[in-house]
């Protein structure tokens, strides 16, 4: 009697999980543990919009910095340009210019001619949310342009290339979000696209030995023994992928063009 | 009488045992069968023949003829012990089966499930296989799939998809990694790969052709290093250093900038003393084209470029830290002599 009495009382405060169905007590039990569990979630997520904030606050100390920087250099001063081409050249320097050029002094090369242009043109500079970065990669990548359209090059991209990414990185000039860390893994996204293009053109196994011993930087012998074949025949392997990927790089370039 | 007697047409019995005689009109035709050269026919050969032809009975071998012929015998049966002259005997024969099965009609080509399956094939139809079988065969298409050397094969034989001494190549770096069969490269094709080997290893000259290749990949996959320090610094200096200052600027440069400034003075000098020179020699007088007594006199007063070597007493080194400031300002020092020296020498005054 007195558990009927609780059982018409329930309904208005909710079912006890010792007199409800099996299916509905799951439901409270799952209740109960999410109520538990909430403070705990809740701490995270506090957690990590405070860090969030922390990154924004300090990117967004960084950004007035560098704006204060360009400031001072569109103004003349070649201390605050030398602070922000030290920050940044090793960046243009590895994800912008020496991919695309394919060789270091080619790159290095690029790198005193970017400096140059910079210097030259940073009063035509305006800042804009994303900082200087993306400006200076455009121009690295304009003088990149230059030197593949200046001289036959060995290297996987073509001035069509390297239009395209001028055209696509004038574009991101505009986009809020973009800093250069996302900058770079687009510029390196876009060279191992560009070569696992060109490794998908030769045979598998010149592929395998190219990624051993150039990519992977494997010695003769380990390369060797990964594809079971003695080491002098291994470089006889060698060098026939790399003249079979020249072609192929030279024949899609032919193609294109 | 034996067994075999009683095989014998009757008229061959011992009974007429010289029925079994050959006789010379017999011998004439085996001799011409063969061909043999001047009528000849060697010992072992016409025991042979008179066997085959009038039974074994008739015919007696040497022991060590007989022991070949059962060594032949094991051969022809795939006994891999066999060597020496029976073996070369039992590869020709196993070349004259091989020939004439290939000429031979499907029947005789094919085992019975051979031929099941090439119905199979050719009807659209399920062959009958035994359990074994189908299971090798599954066995045998999971290894195609995943084994390079098949792969490798498939795309040498795919239309322009790989160039014949690819082909080759590859089907020999395939033999070598599957049967130990050392590929036969020329020599000019191991040069030139032990070159680039070689400058891969840091060991060469670094003038593989295909060297700038290996960098090629090596930037596009992000391996190539980072500039050096001293690199980025140069190119940075040399860059700043090409623009002239603007108002309100710091400058970070002064100490970098003064050996530019000190050369572009001295040319600025130079240049003077050639325009001298110049207006001199070409006035039009008797002594036009030859060089004025004061311009001798002036050239070989005039103070050559020289080492900075001699501001300095070899015996005090440089510290490893500080000093630069002093030293450029000896070198300053030194050079605006020089340079004052000169222009007096130029307009010929002291």
């Amino acid at each position: 009697m007195m558990n009927a009495a609780l059982d018409l009382r329930w309904p208005s405060l909710g079912d006890s999980p010792r007199t409800m169905s099996p299916v509905r007590g799951a439901k409270h039990r799952s209740a109960i543990v999410r109520l538990v569990a909430a403070p705990k979630r809740d701490q995270d997520e506090e957690t990590a919009r405070k860090k969030a904030e922390a990154d924004e606050a300090r990117k967004q100390a960084e950004r007035e910095e560098e704006r204060k920087l360009c400031d001072q250099a569109q103004a003349g001063d070649k201390k605050a340009l030398a602070t922000i081409l030290r920050k940044y050249g090793p960046i243009l320097y590895r994800s912008v210019l020496l991919p695309r050029l394919g060789s270091e002094a080619s790159a290095q090369d690029a790198l005193a001619d970017t400096y140059v242009r910079v210097v030259e043109r940073f009063d035509q500079f305006e800042w804009r949310g994303c900082g200087v970065y993306p400006w200076l990669r455009v121009v690295a990548m304009r003088i990149a342009l230059d030197q593949l359209r200046g001289r036959k090059r060995e290297t996987l991209f073509e001035p069509d290339d390297l239009t395209r990414a001028v055209e696509r990185a004038e574009r991101d000039l505009e986009e809020p979000g973009l800093d250069v860390q996302l900058c770079e893994k687009r510029d390196r996204a876009e060279a191992r696209k560009k070569l696992d293009q060109a490794m998908e053109k030769i045979n598998s196994r010149y592929a395998t030995a190219i990624r051993l011993r150039v990519i992977e930087e494997k010695s003769r012998e380990e390369a060797a023994e990964a594809l079971g074949v003695t080491v002098p025949t291994f470089d006889v392997v060698l060098h026939r992928a790399l003249t079979a990927l020249k072609k192929a790089v030279k024949k899609q370039q032919e193609a294109e063009a | 009488m034996s067994d075999r007697d009683d095989e014998l047409p009757e008229e061959l019995r011992p009974d007429d045992a010289e029925a079994l005689a050959p006789d010379q009109g017999e011998m004439d035709a085996l001799r011409a069968l063969f061909g043999a050269p001047d009528g000849a026919l060697s010992g072992p050969d016409h025991e042979a023949l008179l066997a085959m032809t009038l039974g074994e009975d008739v015919a007696s071998h040497e022991a060590d003829e007989v022991a070949e012929a059962e060594a032949l015998r094991r051969a022809l049966d795939g006994d891999d012990g066999i060597e020496g002259p029976v073996m070369a005997l039992a590869e020709l024969a196993s070349v004259l089966r091989v020939t004439a099965r290939a000429t031979s009609d499907v029947d005789t080509v094919c085992q019975a499930a051979d031929h099941e399956a090439l119905l199979a094939v050719a009807l659209g139809t399920e062959p009958e296989v035994s359990e074994a079988e189908r299971e090798a065969a599954t066995n045998l298409s999971e290894a195609l799939d995943r084994e390079p050397f098949v792969a490798s094969l498939r795309a040498a034989r795919g239309e322009g998809s790989l160039a014949a001494d690819d082909a080759s190549i590859l089907l020999a770096v395939a033999l070598e990694a599957t049967g130990g069969l050392a590929p036969a490269f020329s020599e000019r094709t191991r040069e030139v790969a032990a070159t680039l080997a070689g400058d891969l290893d840091g060991t060469g000259d670094g003038d593989a052709e295909l060297l700038p290749w290996t960098q090629v990949v090596r930037a596009a996959a992000g391996k190539l290093p980072d500039i050096d320090r001293l690199s980025h610094e140069r190119s940075l200096r040399a860059s700043l250093e090409a623009e002239p200052a603007r108002k309100g600027g710091g400058d970070v440069l002064n100490l970098s900038r003064a050996p530019l400034w000190l050369g572009a003075v001295i040319a600025a000098a130079a240049a003077l003393v050639l325009l001298i020179n110049f207006g001199r020699q070409s006035d039009g007088g008797p002594t036009a084209g030859m060089p004025s007594p004061v311009t001798q006199q002036a050239t070989a007063e005039l103070k050559a470029p020289r080492s900075t070597a001699e501001l300095f007493d070899p015996a005090e080194p440089f510290e490893a830290k500080g000093g630069e400031s002093a030293r450029v300002d000896k070198i300053l020092s030194a050079r605006a002599a020089d340079l004052r020296n000169n222009r007096f020498a130029a307009w010929g005054v002291r």
